[in-house]
């Protein structure tokens, strides 16, 4: 088992440089690879050892490489919270967006976009995009309380319900827009990472890396509460504090990579349920391994749509939804029989 | 070791248990019998806090809710009568969840690990998938998981078993009941077990509970309670024992 741990975290990690590194030179405008690095490496350190031109430069330092740095960290960040919901809901089929994080979030953004577009800047569609996931999950959380406990089933049909309703608000807001708001409305639902700027590159990473340690130091307990919830609690966990505490970090989580590049389907789905295929299911290697395949997964991805219709671009939302859907269609046909 | 006293569960309306005051020793093997519905399962739910239960229930002399969680779940364990996983764990991963609430190194929770499969007999298929388990199979892993959880108590821990023996053949009810057995006496385990089989409950017992609609109808050793009225009074069966060489009794 810890063999293949390491193997996978080895391929997973190689696989991460080589993406990299062709994401940086590949595009509409090929670089060199050997000096794109370098030019990486002089923004470092301030040194001076690249033979770039100053547009070639611009595009690696300011378009691709922000670009594939979002990629990683909302990656990442999906990722590992579609593996935290998946243990949660002990079910290999729940998603972030089945509580309806991601309706919510879509929601927030899209007011944002279509009733007041500017009030904090650039800021504004971030912000009500992580209001409205962390309303929607607080409300579809609170309505599955009941004396005994959470009921994770009316918790999965609250939140089927919920996104249903944000859909008809979502579609009730489109027909009120304008033509710009409404394209702006429309890439941002498919996805995209064209929007990577600084701002939005410190808050996912530092939301990336303040889950990581959260999901981490709750493994073991995440571990526990597949056996179910009564012998998790007799294991001494506290369950109720531990299902609201993942509840609130999957919304922050799923809120900040809606926010920073607007709903990507299908990560945070797809990638922890291979992660286990190759490791197992214990928590302690499914969530950093998930993290570095979300973050393979989403930069591959956006390499493609960079790729496949240039000069132009597909919305990245649109190739992880056309990779996943058929690829986790597969799985499922594979693994029918296990289910039945 | 364990001591309940007056205690009562009354959900919307319905008296599920009534007044029940029992107490359970160090090193005792505490059989709770009773019809369908007389409260047994309600009963160790209430002592294994899954139920707000009303009245008092103290564990060396605290009471449950006073317990810190991880002291209480090295001190008190639950065998759940079936466990189902979505996700395909091998059998040590589950049983290496057991140290959930324990602190050790490495070394010793792998030894510890390896030395309760042995216990429990399930060593032989360790790393294979614990869906694809039977039912008897699933339950000794389970059993040997809770056995690594009450590895680091200071005082004699208390085990809850539901049912033991349902999903087991013949030849493993016994081995099972023998090991719960020798964990009450070498070890000072103290046991509550839910049992049907009144066989069992003679040979492995030392005390049992009769319940009856939630309350406590006797407590006694098995031979003085499992008398041929009380059987009939709350089994509805007549019984016919057959003394064995051995000097015991058997019920058919």
């Amino acid at each position: 088992m810890q063999r293949s741990v390491s193997l996978c975290a080895l391929a997973l990690a190689s696989l991460l440089i080589v993406c990299a590194l062709l994401s940086l030179v590949l595009g509409a405008m090929n670089l060199p690879v050997y000096d794109s690095l370098l030019i990486v490496v002089d923004k470092l350190f301030g040194a001076n050892l690249s033979q770039l031109e100053d547009y070639q430069q611009i595009v690696v330092l300011e378009l691709r490489l922000p670009r594939l740095l979002l990629a990683v960290f909302v990656g990442a960040i999906l990722a590992q919270c579609g593996a935290v919901v998946q243990g949660l809901f002990r079910n290999p089929l729940a998603d972030p967006g089945i509580i309806g994080v991601s309706s919510g979030a879509a929601v927030g953004a899209i007011v944002a976009i279509v009733v007041f577009p500017a009030v904090w800047g650039s800021w504004t569609i971030p912000t009500m995009a992580f209001v409205g996931g962390l309303l929607t999950t607080l409300l579809v959380y609170g309505l599955a309380q009941s004396k005994s406990g959470t009921s994770v089933l009316i918790l999965l049909l609250a939140g089927v319900a919920i996104s249903a309703f944000a859909g008809a608000a979502i579609g009730f807001l489109s027909y009120f827009a304008d033509d710009a708001s409404l394209r702006e409305l429309n890439v941002w639902q498919m996805g995209s990472l064209t929007g990577a700027n600084d701002a939005n590159l410190w808050l996912a990473f530092t939301t990336m890396v303040l889950l990581m340690i959260a999901f981490q130091r709750r493994a073991q307990a995440l571990n526990a509460l597949l056996l179910g919830e009564p012998e998790a609690r007799h294991l001494g966990i506290d369950v109720e504090q531990l299902k609201l505490q993942m509840i609130i970090l999957t919304a922050v989580g799923v809120g900040v990579a809606v926010s920073c590049s607007g709903i990507i389907g299908f990560v945070g789905l797809v990638v922890p349920h291979l992660v286990r295929l190759a490791t197992g299911p214990n928590h302690h290697f499914l969530l950093p391994l998930s993290a570095l395949l979300g973050a393979v997964l989403l930069m591959c991805s956006d390499l493609l749509a960079r790729l496949v219709v240039q000069p132009a671009e597909l919305p990245v939302g649109l190739v992880t939804v056309l990779l996943g859907a058929p690829f986790f269609l597969i799985l499922l046909i594979q693994q029918r029989k296990n289910w039945s | 070791m364990l001591q309940l006293t007056n205690v009562s569960f009354k959900p919307q309306g319905k008296l599920l248990l009534n007044q029940v005051s029992i107490s359970v020793k160090a090193g005792e093997v505490y059989g709770l019998l009773g019809a369908n519905g007389a409260g047994k399962t309600t009963l160790l739910k209430a002592i294994s806090g899954d139920i707000k239960a009303s009245g008092s229930i103290t564990l060396y002399g605290k009471a449950l809710a006073q317990w810190n969680r991880r002291e209480l779940a090295k001190h008190l364990a639950v065998l759940p009568q079936s466990s189902q996983l979505t996700f395909p764990f091998s059998a040590r991963e589950v049983v290496a969840l057991g140290l959930t609430p324990l602190s050790l190194s490495k070394a010793q929770a792998a030894s510890l690990i390896d030395e309760k499969m042995h216990a429990t007999d399930c060593y032989s298929f360790a790393d294979r998938a614990y869906p694809s388990l039977s039912g008897g199979e699933r339950q000794r892993v389970q059993l040997a998981r809770v056995l690594l959880q009450l590895s680091q108590a200071r005082h004699s821990p208390l085990l809850l078993l539901d049912e033991p023996t349902s999903a087991q053949d013949l030849g493993q009810q016994h081995n099972l009941l023998r090991l719960t057995q020798t964990l009450a006496k070498k070890e000072g385990f103290g046991v509550v077990a839910i049992l049907h089989d009144l066989n069992q409950v003679l040979r492995y017992c030392d005390r049992c509970c009769l319940l009856d609609q939630g309350r406590v109808s006797a407590v006694d050793s098995p031979d003085k309670l499992l008398s041929d009225e009380r059987i009939q009074q709350h089994w509805q069966y007549q019984p016919q024992r057959v003394v064995l060489g051995n000097g015991q009794t058997a019920l058919i």
